[in-house]
């Protein structure tokens, strides 16, 4: 690997955070040809925005546990900067941490070690020692050790992803090979007879299995094993599954059945932290949780730029209301209105009527013009609607606070209502795996048309001319690298480029909850659920709820993610600002009330809401500052500030133009190739742009799918009358029918 | 519409300079680029091939040069089917940073997905310092096929991609037919294209 300080040392622009704007913003940059430096202080990348699995989200709380003052409390490296100046150069110190994030505090609900885990593993091993006298004693011992050794080099790296752990990691690695290396050659052939055994027993368990009982039963075999790597007294089940390999089909008929046994207890067995833990890496937790509007400025641009194929989307199925106490569905698109039991036929003509309205309120002033800037509510209140379809329309569709005015508001539906039916029968999209992954698609943008990347490295000082400009950054390893522009997040900037309004703390209450089932479903379907909830205590801060399944990635079969966020104040624990959601909503007990979903594990913090930035006029002409994360549910505005800071830099440049399809590039042939200039950029030229779209519309529906989606195709159309909830969303291709949709 | 059974997306890992991109290039247009500066503007290649009477299409993903600094993002292991960790054999540094990469592979790659440890410039048998046996040894390891290539004089690289196809392919008919019509595992197969809903949802 190569370290930071083998770094280029001049770049037209760096950027410093991998948060969603500065993200887009180093795209676009290296997208026209600009050359581009992006660096990050942590060793992940979407800074504020990153989604962790459960190590990482646990290992972060750590870290922020009680940081809550902006003291610059990391040691600066010992390198005589000044040194590196030229003449009439001076610094500018940045800070080195990321104080944004305080009050966590973590809590399981759940036994460490469940009595039935306990139990089950009794009878495993019973088992076991049956089905270890029919192998071969030595082999499976050998193996055993074999198996356990290198499950361990994993663990320690596993365990902690830092550095540190990762040259220990590699020593260990070393060790092994070197130790134990001739031996494990000698079984190596033995081994690879065995993997065909394994191959046909697990054959003979597919064929007596089928469906969702099959995925089950492998992802319950992947689980032993890493139970038993984590504890001591587990070898047991790491011996089983080896004697599973060595075992001929009689004994993989055996295993049939104690997994069939398996899946049973899986269904009703509830959680222990031990089983959490074992799947950690299933778990993709969100620190800010963004939902796109399907039609928005994020998804046009994802589209447009072609960016959307590097990720995947699932659409939010239902928006969730809470009324006299009881969850409901919110009807919102036409279909819903007409099909929904819960109001009249008074009101669904009442509610049909107010959302057309909406959506061409900026035809008819007359209606509105004495109620712009007066509050959104009072204007509802003009229109005379029952209780139950004011509660939808506040509440849920414009999501309106006391304080909106009705201008706000109306905007706020009409995006609401346009962004229906586009891809579902709500108005958002969900990134798989988590918000954190849409940072990194940029990312992948920029890198690909030649972004320099480099995470864990931090900038400790600006480098600022006789006429304050930036004219390069020194990182902490001390390399002086030159640029012309700087792009940071605003957590990277010194205080004093920060006006004083803006450093007056908005902060931002959030909270990680697992929980045993969803908080309302329907039938079988998998539900991805959005509510905004109105908290009597405070009519202007609602407290926002997303409820994302198993299927979205964000958590292994039976834990439902809930992500809780709502705006706090100086002084508030988020503990107590969310409690009535956490109230109203979950249970902590095993048995009263088992409608409500069960607690398994909460997560809560404190968020300093980084959205919206002014500089002061101590920055240099040259340094932009970029926003954090804020309360808003979507990422629109992330977009339109990247799109500024690009317009700013270079006016005349096109903004994330579609990158040119992969399948479309012609390379020049073999003896060109050769002679080529060995340094040249790019040995390839492309094809005409015309030609291009010609291709990308004729493949768009090829594109990103899967091997089994040749099969599907039949179904697709059928599968156009349902919008089916469950499918994933790819965005990427049909620029054409989106357009039509609109 | 292009004609083809299965596609599969093939993601490249493993140190700066391995030779990842000319193992690709090698593959999918049967050049050795000496010295060739950093692919720009290439998310991936393609090349189609034909596993027992079935078009199949590999997608094959490089990393952009983001692995210089050990700065892969986590979105480019998603929903990846095969995975090929590339070393240098004549360079120990490359083989002893292995282990960091199994660790992303581990927290970012799908539990399932197909792996292949590569030593790769077989070719520079003089210079070779990890011998044919620790390779294979490492690869046994962690349940990964292990194979010895030559990107220069075309050696195994063909064979690499070719069993990777065929794997996949034995993988996803065998799936099929278990469970005709579903694949929960693997999420990208649910994928809708955004022109598919009614007009009932319309506002």
């Amino acid at each position: 690997m190569a370290s930071g300080s083998d770094l280029p040392k001049e770049f037209d622009v760096i950027v410093l955070g991998t948060g969603m704007p500065e993200s887009i913003a180093a795209a676009a940059f290296s997208r026209i040809g600009q050359s581009v430096l992006h660096l990050d202080r942590n060793d992940h990348y979407s800074g504020n925005w990153a989604s962790f699995n459960l190590q990482g989200i646990e290992k972060w709380a750590k870290q922020h546990q009680d940081v809550t003052s902006h003291k610059d409390d990391l040691e600066r490296p010992d390198i005589d900067e000044s040194s590196l100046l030229e003449e009439g150069e001076t610094l500018v110190q940045l800070p080195l941490g990321n104080y944004s994030f305080s009050q966590t505090e973590t809590e399981y609900f759940v036994p460490e070690e469940d009595e039935e885990d306990k139990k089950a593993m009794e009878e495993k091993s019973a088992k076991q020692t049956e089905s270890q006298i029919e192998t071969n004693n030595d082999q499976v011992v050998d193996n055993v050790d074999e198996q356990t050794k290198s499950a361990d080099v994993h663990q320690a790296t596993d365990a902690d992803g830092d550095s540190n752990a990762d040259m220990k990691d590699d020593k260990v690695e070393k060790d092994s090979v070197n130790t134990d290396g001739e031996k494990t050659y000698e079984f190596s052939e033995t081994k690879e007879g065995d993997n065909g055994a394994k191959t046909e027993s697990s054959d003979a368990i597919e064929e007596k299995l089928s469906g969702q009982e099959q995925i089950d039963n492998d992802v319950d075999a992947k689980t032993e094993t890493i139970e038993g790597v984590k504890d001591e007294q587990n070898t047991v089940e790491v011996t089983e599954n080896v004697s599973g390999n060595f075992n001929t089909e009689s004994a993989g008929t055996e295993n049939v059945v104690s997994k069939d046994e398996d899946t049973v207890k899986e269904k009703s067995k509830s959680w222990s932290q031990k089983r959490m833990k074992s799947e950690w890496r299933r778990f993709n937790m969100d620190l800010s949780p963004k939902v796109l509007y399907s039609v928005g400025d994020m998804v046009e641009l994802l589209i447009s730029s072609d960016i959307a194929k590097y990720c995947e989307f699932k659409t939010v199925t239902q928006i969730l209301t809470l009324m006299d106490g009881n969850l409901e569905k919110v009807p919102c698109s036409r279909a819903d209105v007409f099909s929904s039991k819960k109001v009249s036929m008074l009101e669904k003509r009442m509610l049909m009527k107010f959302l057309q309205f909406c959506l061409e309120y900026e035809q008819k002033p007359e209606e509105i013009k004495d109620y712009m800037d007066k509050p959104f509510l009072e204007f509802l209140s003009s229109k005379k609607l029952t209780p139950t379809i004011r509660h939808y329309i506040q509440h849920s569709i414009a999501m309106a606070t006391d304080s909106m005015t009705t201008s706000e508001g109306l905007i706020k539906m009409k995006k609401f209502l346009s962004s229906l039916g586009r891809y579902g029968n709500t108005a958002f999209l969900w990134s798989l795996y988590g918000s954190g992954e849409l940072p990194q698609s940029f990312c992948r943008m920029c890198a690909v048309f030649g972004g320099v990347y480099c995470l864990r490295t931090s900038v400790s000082s600006l480098i600022m001319d006789s006429d304050n400009r930036c004219v390069g950054i020194i990182t902490t390893e001390g390399s002086r690298i030159k640029c012309k522009w700087v792009v940071m997040e605003s957590t990277y900037a010194p205080r004093n480029y920060l006006s004083v309004e803006a450093s007056e703390k908005r902060l931002i209450a959030r909270a990680i909850l697992m929980t045993d089932r969803p908080l309302f479903t329907t039938g079988q379907k998998e539900q991805l659920s959005f509510m905004c909830l109105p908290c009597s205590d405070d009519g202007d801060r609602p407290i926002n709820v997303l409820e994302l399944p198993p299927s979205s990635m964000a958590s292994p079969l039976g834990i439902y993610i809930c992500h809780l966020t709502r705006q706090s104040k100086p002084g508030l624990k988020p503990k107590d600002d969310l409690l009535y959601a956490v109230q109203s909503l979950f249970t902590k007990d095993d048995d009263t009330d088992v409608d409500k979903p069960k607690l398994l594990w909460s997560l809560y913090f404190t968020q300093e809401d980084l959205s919206l930035v002014s500089p002061s006029t101590a920055i240099p002409d040259n340094v932009i500052l970029m926003s954090g994360p804020g309360s808003d549910i979507d990422i629109d505005s992330t977009v339109l500030e990247a799109k500024e800071v690009f317009k700013r830099v270079l006016p005349d440049e096109e903004f994330l133009p579609k990158a040119p399809n992969p399948e479309d590039i012609i390379y020049v042939d073999d003896s060109e190739a050769q002679v080529a200039d060995a340094d040249s950029q790019s040995e390839f030229s492309k094809s005409d742009q015309s030609e291009q779209d010609t291709a990308q519309e004729d493949q768009s529906e090829q594109r990103l799918q899967d091997n089994d989606q040749e099969d599907q195709s039949d179904c697709r159309k059928e599968k156009d009358q349902d919008c089916g909830a469950k499918e994933t969303v790819d965005i990427s291709g049909n620029v054409e029918n989106s357009d039509a949709n609109v | 519409m292009e004609d083809y059974k299965y596609l599969f997306k093939i993601v490249l890992i493993g140190e700066a300079g391995v030779g990842k991109t000319c193992l690709v290039r090698r593959f999918t247009q049967g050049l050795f680029p000496p010295g060739q500066a950093a692919t720009i503007g290439v998310d991936f290649m393609i090349k189609t091939v034909e596993i027992e009477g079935d078009k199949v299409k590999l997608q094959i993903w490089d990393t952009a040069g983001q692995e210089k600094f050990r700065s892969i993002t986590q979105s480019y292991y998603r929903a990846a089917h095969g995975l090929i960790l590339v070393y240098d054999v004549c360079s120990q540094r490359t083989f002893d940073a292995l282990p960091q990469w199994l660790t992303d592979i581990d927290s970012f790659a799908n539990e399932k997905v197909l792996s292949y440890l590569v030593g790769n410039k077989i070719d520079r048998g003089d210079a070779r310092e990890i011998p044919t046996h620790v390779g294979e040894q490492f690869a046994e390891r962690y349940e990964m096929k292990y194979i010895e290539t030559s990107a220069k004089e075309a050696d195994n690289v063909d064979k690499l991609f070719l069993d990777i196809a065929s794997r996949l392919t034995e993988d996803a008919r065998e799936r099929n037919r278990l469970i005709p019509g579903e694949d929960s595992m693997n999420i990208s197969s649910n994928t809708k294209s955004i022109s598919s809903c009614s007009r009932c949802f319309k506002f």
